[in-house]
């Protein structure tokens, strides 16, 4: 599934521009030093962190898009950082749990 | 073909979980990291040397070595204490200067930071950098997309320098 196909079929708004990527997959998690280490490039990363250095990791292994769970938004710069990696950022009003079964019913494991 | 001349296949083997901590000497204005194991980071003034090292912080963080599981070589990343993205904040910085370069390729310049920043001991070898370069750029699955690792012997002044570390900040403290 592509970035663009999730933000129509989820209802989500992108935060910045649409980097129309394939989506191979989810990694969860709200720790920088856990996603450099367990994440698989191309996956689709559900967090609550919105430090900077966040961009920084998801650049670092490739991954396709970001969510921002329960309504977090990150600050402008976080956002700028995201658009010069060309990752799509997202943020929803969901928890963790109820989007990832929501994913999981689009047929993303 | 040798092992050089063929392409490795790397791995990441023996992930540790622990603490990135920084100390300042009091003395001398010296800064130096290194990566804890201990269930809670260290955080008690010492004296080593000329040395006196102040506690400044801490990050949870984690160390791997990389393995190819072609030629069962192993890198131990004994040297690289920490992974940092160069945000290319000072223009004048030879990491900077490189990203700047390389940055209208799609590479990306990622910083491999040792305990001690001046280089003096333990710096991180050729064979390190060469090794995280090849297994992020092994994993890239975005066409063009390229990382390159350089040692902190790049950055110019870890004082000024804003780049990102791939640590996580603040939360082992309360406030």
């Amino acid at each position: 599934m592509k970035v663009s196909e999730l933000a129509e079929k989820i209802g989500m708004t992108p935060l910045n521009a649409i980097y129309d990527k394939d989506i191979d997959g989810v990694f969860i998690s709200d720790m920088v030093s856990d996603i450099v280490s367990g994440a698989q490039a191309g996956n689709l990363l559900m967090t609550i962190q919105m430090h900077k250095n966040l961009i920084a990791t998801a650049n670092l292994v490739d991954i396709s898009a970001i969510i921002f769970v329960r309504a977090k938004k990150p600050l402008d710069d976080v956002i700028a950082l995201a658009d010069k990696a060309g990752i799509t950022l997202f943020s929803s009003d969901l928890d963790t749990w109820k989007l990832a079964i929501k994913l999981h019913e689009l047929g993303i494991e | 073909m040798t092992e050089t001349e063929s392409q490795h296949e790397w791995r990441i083997i023996n992930i540790r979980n622990g603490y990135l901590v920084t100390e300042r000497c009091v003395e001398t204005g010296a800064r130096q990291s290194f990566f804890s194991l201990e269930d809670t980071p260290p955080i008690d003034n010492y004296t080593d040397g000329e040395f006196t090292w102040k506690y400044l912080g801490s990050a949870q963080a984690v160390k791997f070595d990389l393995e190819c599981a072609k030629h069962k070589k192993i890198v131990k990343l004994d040297n690289v204490v920490g992974l940092m993205l160069c945000t290319e904040c000072d223009p004048t910085c030879n990491a900077a200067q490189l990203a700047n370069i390389v940055g209208e390729n799609k590479t990306w310049v990622y910083v491999a930071l040792s305990e001690d920043p001046s280089g003096m001991s333990k710096a991180v070898t050729q064979e390190e950098t060469r090794a995280l370069t090849e297994y992020f750029n092994s994993r890239i699955k975005t066409p063009g997309k390229k990382i390159l690792f350089v040692p902190d012997s790049f950055i110019k002044n870890f004082d000024t320098c804003k780049g990102e570390i791939i640590a996580d900040m603040g939360m082992t403290e309360i406030y």
